[in-house]
């Protein structure tokens, strides 16, 4: 980066202003989130002249461009004709090619441009010619650095050797160097006219080298779709889980929360859903530790890059498990010298961002009586007499909702020699749910040591331990199974506390709206009552031992080790209102799992160069992985005395208690290879394989390769690209073709099995054990197989103010791991196939720009990702069509499916056609165009398009109504900053998905048990409404119809940080450093047409059944306080 | 040195290519075996009597999953000339269902199959196993019968269905089995009655102990029995129904008890084969909710549509409801009444009965100690009246009047309304057709005997009093359920049910 602060006149500075001009073109793309100042010049122009003059060249660029040319009049020959073509340049690039071509250069300075002749030289000095070469650190030539005369306009590039020569201006006589990663490099030059300069790799940016499998690559070298992430724009974000900050920030990659509750998990889609029954989600690797599972046991402040790999060649060489994408994580690692010591604490408080439109209870008693009259239009006696003076009554969600204390807090410390470095750090986390009586809290540890033995050998440890201990959320929300208890479908009617009871009175319990009325526990008797928490304790060690016997052959081993154990427990005293009722009795569950993995991965490369010209690099491995799983469940129900909970399971009958246990193995073998070579940096070819085999396929289908190759050009390195080596940084062409996998299937999956059950049939009023068949053999299991095509494009200008990556891909996946629905008439009702072929394709963008850098010390930066991703299924075999769910009341209606030719995640329903509205219009259906449920041929109730024209209603009549996955999605973060101060706002976006609320089968059709939406009191009515669309009161009917399924698009506020980080010279407290201040909202405001809480939160039921909202815990909105400081 | 260089690079190399290749090829092919420790592998079981024993004891568990279900009491008792199901826009009651609204037929399909197949495999797990020939024997007859079973329930609730009778080896097996189309109804029943004619002599002859609830000698007979009338070979069926007669008369293994025994005592001497159910509060839970459809309502307290019923805690939906055909079958001197119907209990009389003389299902058809919805009382199958009253069907349909009236009046005469007029073949059918009414309802039966009689269609417009809905809705071909259209879909070589 040159240092414009010391350019003369820098605010009229013309290189400044045509860079913004330029970058103009770049921001309306952005669309008007973007402020930006306009200017009166175009930016761009087109010249194309042959055989004229320069001077009326000159002038016709005057007349296309604004600018206007002062120069001496012997500096242009009026004899020299000229040919010049020119579309949609820029300023610069023609004055590019005055001085190339012609030999003139120039000064800009606001609209005069200030021509010279290259050989007008007054003094020697100033006039000299300096030579050189621009090696790297290992002696190889860098071509394509940018050689700068400090404070000047004069520079050049190095050519395909290294070499440059640049002429001095008066000024300074600083050269600067720079290069695509690596350091800047700043040489004074004496009366020496010769130089040598060495650049260094940058290595204190992460963001020049990318891991990859099994090692890392210069980002300029990379030749498959990897996206970094940036982690100073997500730090401070007051979140637990690092996935949660992820959401936007990474094109292609689509992030959904399972739930808002604390320690809820995510989702994660990188490049759409391939799978069907399959996992889909993408393999985690932390440190090196594959499969390293639940991102709750890492402190986000410990990461210090995370990388995404998206295309096949880069994921191949994770085989069998790389088809979903693979994320990689790693930890910081000490730096030689002084100790550092980091602390930071972020406290804040989250809590609902909105409360659902549901009925008050005059409204709801008002619809309960309605519906009384219908059914007896003289009687005398309805249900609520008097439904005004019930008011709002009780909104239950309200009751169960609070404002949660947030509380994160980290210190760590890093230091070491050159022998011996070390990072240290420790976590606390706690995170209270904004539902009562849910939590999560964590205390995290994390060693981090690399020891250098010798030249040769070096080693390391990464060690992680954390203990999390989750509150789960214990009531029901708004779920359409539990809906006599939840939240949002308890009548507004019923009390909170018994009659003429206050707070910590007996609980109602008595919900009038359950069919005639029942014994419920409330969600406040449950939040006060119920205890249900788990525990879970993770230590995860990554040991390795690095060996360099000779130059640039390596050897790696590692052995890491997960250690796992998860403790649930589980208690509902007897005191709960429905248990006592039922006097039941105590009811416990405890649970414990342990899950153990050790793996043991062993490589080797090599990296080797020929005169500078060929370089190659090949690595080799072998890894090896065992896996084991240990259930033990119990339950039981009865108990005497509360006191100790699930203490003391014994406590209860015999067969009142259910015992379980359970053994799960796996083992993994594989070998992996890979070779790298580039010729001049300017061609690069990659090709890596894995062969893997699982112990979970049948003998004989255990074994699988995967291989992948990449190409990319820099074309930038081409000769003839050299002119724009002035304004391009990085321009480079990718393409990469390769096949990886999903090897997800249950162990044991292919084999016949017989399970016991000593919950079986009754002899005696006893019942003995008994075995039942539970599987199906399947000889044939076998892998399912991805095959991505990427072609990408990574555009950088020379100044870094711009870089642009564009990927563009296609899937193909087939031998889908299927659960295909079974004729029930062979006793199973499903089986797990590979079958089929679906396909993504998809669009990606990356764009970050820095819109302003003034030198006052204003900055503003954008980042803008943007993706598409179109998903089909090719393929279904014989199917035609699979339900993937059901009407959970009315099954003979799909909600949930995909055929060919649709996305996976695809919507159907029955298109909704308002009411009957007089008995002519039923009687002749409508023109036979309407039909509903046998028993709605009645005014006011609902009806549907006939779409087969059958004159019934049946799932023949459903209808595609679109998918849950977005069709664009992506964000857009700026970031201000002005001397210590920093402001980031950032949005998210997500385009074009659908999703059912399924809550409204029965909470937006008038039905009389449990709380409506309030659109439901312009319900239908023969003399108050008669030409409302919405049905009359009490018309359930189950249909799954459009009616139900709403637009998920969204635009979140999703995060927003301004702080304040002190310099030394202002610092409060001298020992301190890098004081720092920030107040963070994150989730601040919501843009969705989507009726419940949040459109971006998935309670799947199965991996392609997404964004499914039932009852899903909301989404929080917090505002957090941090400070972080250095010593 | 620079040769030297190469060579070590050439040696560590190649050593780690070839050391890649032996592990991965030959040495892990053992490392990536699974060894299942959590399951039973069936090619490894069957070693012994116990284990063989409880592989036959997952088949009976299927029966919770058909008979536990209210729908499927529905179907068989609760739509029919005897009792109606009200509970508006059931499907099963108001014969509202059709092949894409397939009421219990989905289930019983899927459960019925679900019992086929886990014998199939048991039987062909044993008789491939090394026990002996007389475990082997037992035990085969066992599933063998439990099987029979489930086709008779899949054959009485569709007719004509899918028939396969081997164990699933492989994924080629599976494929064979999708594809079945169905089997004619009558033919799968002559294989069945076989097949039990078969097995039965290795069955118990008595269940009592620790197998009290299993299947017996007495039990293959009957289902032979009903399985030959229905179709219509009298002599099989006589001569089954005999076998259990025998095993009564001779063996004094059956007898009828006092009738208010048959629903208060379970398993007692008359029971042939009953659901067994049990529930406690806090212990073992294998419970239905059949008998709060019977129970009057609404409850307010601890009364019952203005009864009390003592300290009951059940929940009553009262949706299951006896037609006037039902009342009718009853004279006041039937003992059989009170236990039936329900006008009063304990002096107090129902509101129901009051305001308009109808009646409501009586004690026979309570739990009042149930919990709320979990009631703990086996349902009924088959007992011995049953036997004797398809003794005497057999024997009109053969024109043995007198032997006929012989057993009709053995059952008469226990409910106190005096024998049977030994008159011509027609009325006694007739007679025996309200008997089997009276003394079974609620056990199963109804649907099935009214269909295999040709009798359905009329007999259900006569509840039309008792619930508009069902007989305005009833057609001739709800006899039998539709084939669910989306087993149709999965399998195209099914055909409907006409009329569907």
């Amino acid at each position: 980066m040159y240092e414009k602060n010391k350019l003369p006149g820098y605010k009229q500075s013309p290189g400044l202003r045509i860079k913004l001009i330029r970058l103009k073109a770049t921001l309306l793309v952005l669309g008007a989130l973007f402020a930006s100042s306009l200017y009166g010049f175009s930016q761009t122009f087109s010249v194309n002249v042959s055989n004229k003059t320069l001077k009326s060249v000159l002038l016709s660029v005057t007349k296309e461009s604004g600018y206007h040319f002062i120069y001496d009049n012997d500096l242009l020959d009026d004899q020299q004709m000229v040919s010049l073509t020119l579309q949609n340049g820029e300023i610069n690039s023609f004055l590019n090619v005055l001085r190339d071509k012609y030999g003139i250069r120039y000064r800009i300075t606001d609209k005069s441009i200030a021509l010279f002749s290259t050989t007008d030289r007054k003094s020697p000095q100033q006039g000299r010619t300096i030579k050189g070469r621009v090696l790297d650190e290992k002696g190889g030539v860098l071509p394509g650095t940018t050689v700068r005369q400090k404070g000047t306009l004069q520079q050049t590039v190095a050519d395909d050797k290294g070499e440059f020569t640049i002429t001095l201006e008066s000024g300074s006589n600083t050269l600067q160097f720079s290069s695509v990663g690596y350091q800047v490099e700043e040489v004074t030059v004496g009366a020496e006219s010769d130089i040598i300069v060495w650049l260094k790799l940058r290595v204190e940016t992460i963001l020049d080298v990318v891991a990859i499998g099994y090692g890392e690559v210069n980002k300029r070298d990379l030749t498959g779709a990897v996206a970094s992430v940036n982690m100073k724009e997500i730090e401070k974000m007051p979140v637990v889980r690092v996935d949660q900050m992820l959401q936007g920030r990474i094109a292609g990659v689509d992030l959904i929360s399972t739930g808002g509750d604390p320690g809820a998990g995510t989702t994660v889609r990188i490049r759409g859903t391939r799978s069907i029954n399959a996992d889909n989600e993408p393999l985690y690797v932390v440190d090196g530790i594959i499969d390293a599972g639940d991102l709750n046991n890492i402190n986000p402040t410990d990461i210090e890059s995370i990388q995404v790999l998206k295309d096949a060649s880069s994921t191949a060489i994770y085989g069998s498990r790389g088809a979903n994408g693979v994320i990689i994580i790693n930890t910081k690692k000490g730096a030689p010298g002084k100790d550092v010591f980091n602390y930071s604490s972020e406290v804040g408080v989250a809590y609902l961002p909105r409360f659902l439109d549901m009925m008050n209870a005059k409204e709801y008693a008002e619809m309960v009586n309605e519906n009384y009259w219908f059914n007896s239009p003289t009687g005398t006696n309805p249900p609520y007499a008097d439904p005004e003076a019930l008011g709002e009554g009780t909104n239950w969600t309200k009751e169960v909702t609070r404002t949660a204390p947030y509380n994160n807090h980290t210190f760590s410390s890093s230091g070491g020699n050159t022998g011996l470095r070390y990072y240290l750090s420790g976590n606390y986390a706690n995170q209270r749910g904004i539902i009562k009586a849910s939590g999560f809290e964590r205390y995290q540890g994390r060693l981090n040591l690399d020891k250098t033995f010798s030249q040769k050998v070096r080693g390391g440890l990464r060690l992680n331990y954390s203990r999390t201990k989750e509150d789960l959320n214990k009531i029901d929300i708004g779920s359409h199974a539990g809906w006599w208890n939840s939240t949002l479908a308890i009548p507004p009617t019923m009390l909170v506390y018994d009659e003429g009871g206050e707070e910590g009175g007996v609980f109602e319990d008595w919900n009038e709206g359950w069919y005639s009325g029942g014994v419920i526990n409330s969600p406040v008797a449950l939040v006060e009552l119920m205890r249900h928490d788990v525990t879970k304790k993770n230590l995860w060690t990554n040991l390795f031992l690095e060996y360099e016997p000779i130059r640039n052959l390596k050897f790696k081993t590692s052995f890491s080790n997960t250690n796992y154990f998860r403790n649930e427990s589980r208690y509902e005293p007897s005191s709960l209102p429905r248990r006592n009722f039922l006097e039941a009795g105590g009811y416990a569950v405890k649970s414990a799992y342990t899950f153990e993995k050790v793996l043991s991965e062993t490589t080797v490369s090599y990296a080797k160069s020929w005169a500078n010209d060929h370089r190659f690099n090949a690595l080799g491995g072998f890894t090896i992985q065992k896996t084991s799983g240990v259930t033990q469940w119990q339950r039981g129900q009865g108990y005497m005395v509360d006191a100790t909970e699930d203490n003391n399971m014994v406590a209860a009958e015999k067969e009142a208690t259910v015992i379980t246990s359970n053994l799960v193995e796996t083992a993994m073998v594989s070998t992996l290879g890979r070779l790298n070579y580039d010729y001049k940096r300017k061609y690069y070819l990659t090709f890596t394989g894995r062969a893997d085999g699982a112990s979970n396929f049948p003998p004989g289908k255990k074994w699988a390769f995967f291989p992948s190759g990449a190409f990319k050009w820099a074309m930038l390195q081409e000769p003839w690209m050299r002119n724009l080596r002035n304004t391009l940084g990085e321009s480079s062409l990718r393409l990469s073709f390769g096949t990886s996998g999903n090897q997800a299937i249950a162990t044991y999956g292919s084999q016949a099995r017989l399970t016991a059950n000593n919950n079986g049939y009754l002899f005696n009023g006893a019942a003995p054990i008994a075995y039942q068949f539970a599987n199906i053999p399947n000889d044939n299991l076998s892998w399912e197989t991805s095959k991505q095509w990427n072609a990408g494009l990574d555009l950088k200008l020379v100044n870094e103010r711009v870089s642009l990556t564009l990927d563009a891909y296609s899937t193909t996946t087939r031998d889908l791991l299927l659960t295909v629905q079974l004729p029930q008439q062979v006793g199973f009702v499903d089986r797990l196939v590979n079958l089929g072929k679906t396909q993504n394709k998809g669009l990606e963008v990356l764009l970050n720009t820095v819109n302003v850098q003034a030198l006052s010390g204003f900055k503003w930066t954008s980042s803008f990702t943007f993706a598409t991703n179109d998903n089909k299924v090719l393929d279904l075999g014989p199917l035609v069509r699979v339900t993937t769910e059901t009407n959970y009341a009315a099954p003979q209606y799909y909600m949930y499916g995909y055929e060919v030719g649709r996305p996976v995640s695809g919507l159907y329903g029955v298109r909704y056609a308002g009411t009957w509205k007089t008995q002519d219009e039923i009687n002749d259906w409508g023109g036979s165009r309407y039909v509903s449920i046998p028993s709605f041929y009645q005014l006011g109730r609902q009806r549907y398009i006939d779409e087969n024209g059958d004159g019934v209603l049946s799932e023949a009549d459903e209808v595609y109504l679109g998918q849950t996955e977005p069709r664009y999605q992506g964000g857009l973060g700026n970031n201000f900053t002005y001397k210590g101060f920093e402001l980031d706002v950032f949005f998210h976006y997500s385009l074009g998905a659908k999703m059912y609320n399924p809550i409204e089968f029965k909470q937006g059709v008038g039905y009389v048990g449990p709380n409506q939406f309030r659109y439901m009191i312009d319900r239908w009515h023969p003399i108050n409404n008669p030409t409302s669309d919405l049905p009359r009161v009490n018309s359930q009917d189950f249909v799954a119809t459009d009616r139900f399924v709403h637009d998920a698009s969204f635009v979140r506020l999703g995060s927003m940080r301004f702080g304040y980080t002190f310099n030394q010279a202002n610092m409060p407290i001298k020992t301190l450093q890098n004081l720092s201040l920030y107040v963070t909202g994150t989730n601040l405001y919501l843009w969705t047409k989507y009726n419940g809480y949040d459109p971006d939160v998935s309670n799947n039921s199965s991996s392609t059944v997404r964004r499914k909202d039932d009852g899903v815990y909301p989404k929080n909105r917090t505002i957090a306080f941090s400070i972080s400081t250095r010593f | 040195m620079n040769d030297m260089k190469k060579l070590i690079k050439r040696y560590v190399l190649n050593l780690v290519v070839l050391l890649a290749t032996v592990f991965s090829l030959a040495g892990c092919e053992k490392f990536l075996e699974e060894n299942m420790k959590n399951a039973a592998s069936p090619d490894k079981f069957y070693t012994s009597e116990a284990e063989a024993q409880a592989a036959v004891n997952g088949v009976y568990a299927v029966l919770y999953d058909i008979f536990s279900n209210p729908e499927f009491f529905f179907a068989a008792e609760g739509s029919t000339d005897l009792m109606v199901m009200i509970t508006e826009r059931n499907v099963n009651g108001n014969f509202g269902y059709s092949p894409v609204a397939p009421g219990v037929g989905q289930e019983v399909w899927k459960h019925g199959f679900k019992g086929v197949m886990y014998a199939n495999n048991t039987i062909s797990g044993i008789k491939k196993s090394a026990l002996s020939a007389e475990i082997k024997d037992k035990l085969v007859a066992e599933a063998t019968t439990l099987r029979s079973l489930y086709y008779y329930i899949l054959t009485n609730t569709f007719s004509d269905v899918p028939y396969w009778s081997e164990g699933l080896q492989s994924e080629d097996d599976v494929n064979q089995v999708i594809a079945l189309p169905r089997s004619d109804a009558d033919s799968i029943r002559s294989v069945l009655m076989e097949e039990l004619e078969e097995y039965a002599p290795y069955l118990l002859e008595k269940a009592e102990g620790a197998n009290i609830g299993r299947i017996t000698q007495g039990f293959a007979y009957g289902l032979l029995a009903r399985l030959a009338l229905t179709n219509r070979n009298w002599e099989k069926a006589r001569w089954a129904a005999e076998q259990v007669v025998n095993l009564a008369t001779d063996k004094g293994i059956y007898t009828l008890v006092d009738y208010s025994d048959i629903y208060k005592i379970e398993n007692n001497k008359e029971s042939i084969f009953e659901i067994q159910y049990s529930y406690s509060v806090t212990g073992l839970q294998r419970a239905h909710q059949i008998y709060n459809w019977c129970l009057p309502t609404p409850k307010d307290g601890s009364k019952y549509n203005g009864v009390d019923l003592g300290a009951s805690s059940a929940t009553p939906y009262g949706a299951v409801r006896p037609t006037k055909r039902l009342e009718s079958y009853y004279s006041d001197i039937d003992r059989r009444k009170a236990h039936v119907l329900a006008s009063e209990y304990n002096g107090q009389e129902f509101n129901r009965f009051r305001s308009s003389g109808r009646y409501w299902l009586g004690p026979k058809f309570w739990d009042i100690y149930a919990n709320n919805i979990a009631s703990g009382r086996n349902l009924i199958f088959m007992r011995y009246a049953d036997i004797l009253l398809m003794m005497a069907e057999a024997s009109i349909e053969l024109d043995e009047l007198g032997d006929a009236k012989y057993y009709m009046d053995l059952v008469r005469n226990r409910a106190n309304i005096g024998g049977v007029s030994l008159t011509d073949q027609s009325t006694m059918r007739e007679e025996l057709r309200k008997d089997r009414g009276r003394e079974l309802a609620g056990e199963f039966t109804r649907k099935w005997d009214i269909v295999r009689w040709g009798i359905f269609y009329e007999s259900i417009k006569s509840v039309a009093e008792d619930y508009a809905a069902a007989a305005g809705n009833v057609r001739p071909h709800n006899m039998y359920y539709p084939i669910p259209s989306l087993e149709i879909m999965k399998n195209p070589a099914l055909r409907q049910n006409n009329g569907y």
